[in-house]
């Protein structure tokens, strides 16, 4: 199969390439200890029900202690059939996505078929193991396929989990309390939905990472419903207008001066009119 | 329109010729029938066929080592026909290609994608000059989950396509056009019919009375177990049936 990304072909077992870099690197820092890449914060959940799977994020990405974007989107298009949520470095869960989807495209053009979700899983993890760890990207893959409904999860050195629910980021623990207690088999629709989106506030609510509005999308063998935002926040926004009423102000003194203009040249000139 | 030159090339590697032939592509076609085996394959309701002659010309040579059915995975077999080693090697590559599809994307490969890709590699075989194309002919015969029993054919030019029935070797002609006049009749053959009919067609093509040792018969149905080589009592049980009905 040809990969779009790739002008030659991956060499084959591990790439060193970085070692001598990040040896150099290790000896700049004190206790030899390289930075952290650094984690953005995201609550993302997915729940696998009787007709299909509900995925579930937060909106917020922080840079540091400073929200960076507070309507970004987590919840990223793979194919028809199947969405990613994406927890970790916002570039490589983004660039990461973007790769397999385009992947996924030229496969289902080639062999006239929607991907399965085992081939997405494999492709994302043969690419993470291949890159230790460095891509700093924890994604939750749901989707329907020929085979089923289907729940996984990656993690960013290459790891596989097949469940169904599940929750990543830095407010997974909170999410995962609320799953582990009320997840059940052939759940409804709406109770799934309502499950998912109890599981992300609870991230909101007890992660300072994570925040904002919820996004929702709802994949069955019928279509994709995504609906963003699916709650927003009660804390809003300013709503970005600078005026103010008369009167805001106290007016102390008023000085009017009139302008005095003298006519210098006058001339008239015709209009055409009909 | 002056016909151009050429240098006397085209026909020793694979460039065009002047009439825009690839010559070597062509007399791999003619190398197939070499082998001087037939091979027919038909694909019924609910279940492939592949059938092929057993020629064992030495009386020394090992029966049980002669064989052009192969198992590339559980669901897809193939029947060569042509040059025997040129055959081993494609069908070594065919296995390497589906095995590494399911290390790299955790399913089974398909049995289209697999034919795909077999075509693409001879197809290169076409363009590059260092190597010359193979001499025989893979027939693929599986089951997909999605699409159900299915049938291709590949060959030394690179072309695939998916058949309801197919022939291939010395008697393709007469063979193909007596699966044509069977198929415009009835379509979903079932399990019984289409290893009678394939037999059958072998049999009246070739004018040969066929023994059990000098047939090979592969099958893949939807009930059973992936693919499987008939035995030479399951092939008789066949024969017996075929020669009542007659």
């Amino acid at each position: 199969m040809a990969l779009s990304n790739v002008l030659e072909t991956p060499l084959p077992g591990f790439n060193f390439d970085n070692a001598a870099r990040n040896a150099a690197l290790e000896g700049l820092y004190d206790g030899g200890q390289t930075p952290k890449p650094m984690k953005t914060g995201t609550t993302i959940a997915g729940v696998v029900f009787k007709d299909g799977v509900v995925l579930g994020a937060d909106t917020r990405a922080t840079s540091g202690e400073v929200v960076a974007d507070k309507m970004c989107s987590k919840i990223h298009y793979i194919a028809p059939n199947i969405y990613c949520c994406g927890a970790g470095t916002a570039a490589d869960t983004e660039k990461t996505t973007e790769l397999l989807s385009s992947n996924l495209t030229i496969f289902s053009q080639t062999s006239g078929r929607n991907p399965r979700l085992v081939m997405a899983v494999n492709i994302l993890q043969d690419m993470l193991y291949r890159y230790h760890g460095q891509i700093g990207a924890s994604l939750i893959l749901g989707g329907v396929d020929c085979t089923g409904n289907h729940l996984y999860t990656v993690g960013p050195y290459g790891s596989v989990n097949k469940m169904p629910y599940l929750a990543m980021g830095s407010g997974d623990l909170a999410a995962l309390g609320i799953l582990e207690d009320r997840y059940q088999q052939d759940m409804e629709l709406d109770t799934a939905k309502e499950l998912v989106r109890v599981a992300i506030h609870a991230g909101i609510m007890n992660d300072l990472a994570s925040g904002n509005n919820i996004d929702i999308c709802v994949i069955t063998r019928e279509g994709v419903d995504y609906i963003r935002p699916y709650q927003e926040s009660e804390y809003k926004d300013r709503n970005m207008k600078y005026r103010y009423r008369p009167g805001t102000t106290p007016v102390l003194t008023k000085k009017v001066v009139p302008l005095k203009l003298e006519v210098v040249q006058e001339s008239v000139q015709q209009m055409e009119t009909i | 329109m002056s016909r151009g030159s050429s240098a006397g090339f085209d026909r020793h590697i694979t460039i065009f010729s002047p009439e825009g032939r690839l010559y070597q592509v062509e007399y791999a076609f003619k190398a197939i029938n070499q082998g001087g085996l037939t091979s027919v394959a038909i694909r019924g309701k609910d279940c492939v066929v592949a059938v092929t002659q057993k020629k064992v010309p030495d009386k020394l040579l090992d029966a049980k080592t002669v064989t052009h059915l192969y198992k590339i995975t559980e669901n897809i077999g193939c029947v060569m026909t042509g040059m025997t080693a040129d055959s081993r090697s494609q069908v070594q590559r065919a296995r390497y290609e589906a095995a590494n599809w399911m290390y790299k994307y955790g399913y089974e490969i398909p049995v289209d994608m697999l034919c795909k890709r077999m075509a693409d590699i001879s197809q290169v075989y076409t363009q590059n000059a260092e190597m010359r194309p193979l001499g025989c002919c893979m027939i693929f015969v599986g089951l997909d989950e999605e699409l159900g029993p299915q049938l291709y054919k590949c060959d030394p030019a690179g072309y695939y396509c998916g058949f309801k029935a197919t022939a291939a070797g010395v008697k393709q002609t007469e063979a193909t056009s007596y699966l044509e006049k069977k198929v415009k009749k009835k379509l979903d053959w079932t399990y019984q019919q289409t290893i009678e009919t394939a037999i059958s067609c072998l049999a009246t093509v070739l004018s040969i009375d066929f023994k059990p040792s000098e047939l090979e018969v592969g099958i893949i149905t939807t009930k059973g177990s992936g693919f499987k080589i008939l035995s030479e009592t399951e092939i008789d049980v066949h024969l017996v049936a075929l020669s009542e009905r007659e």
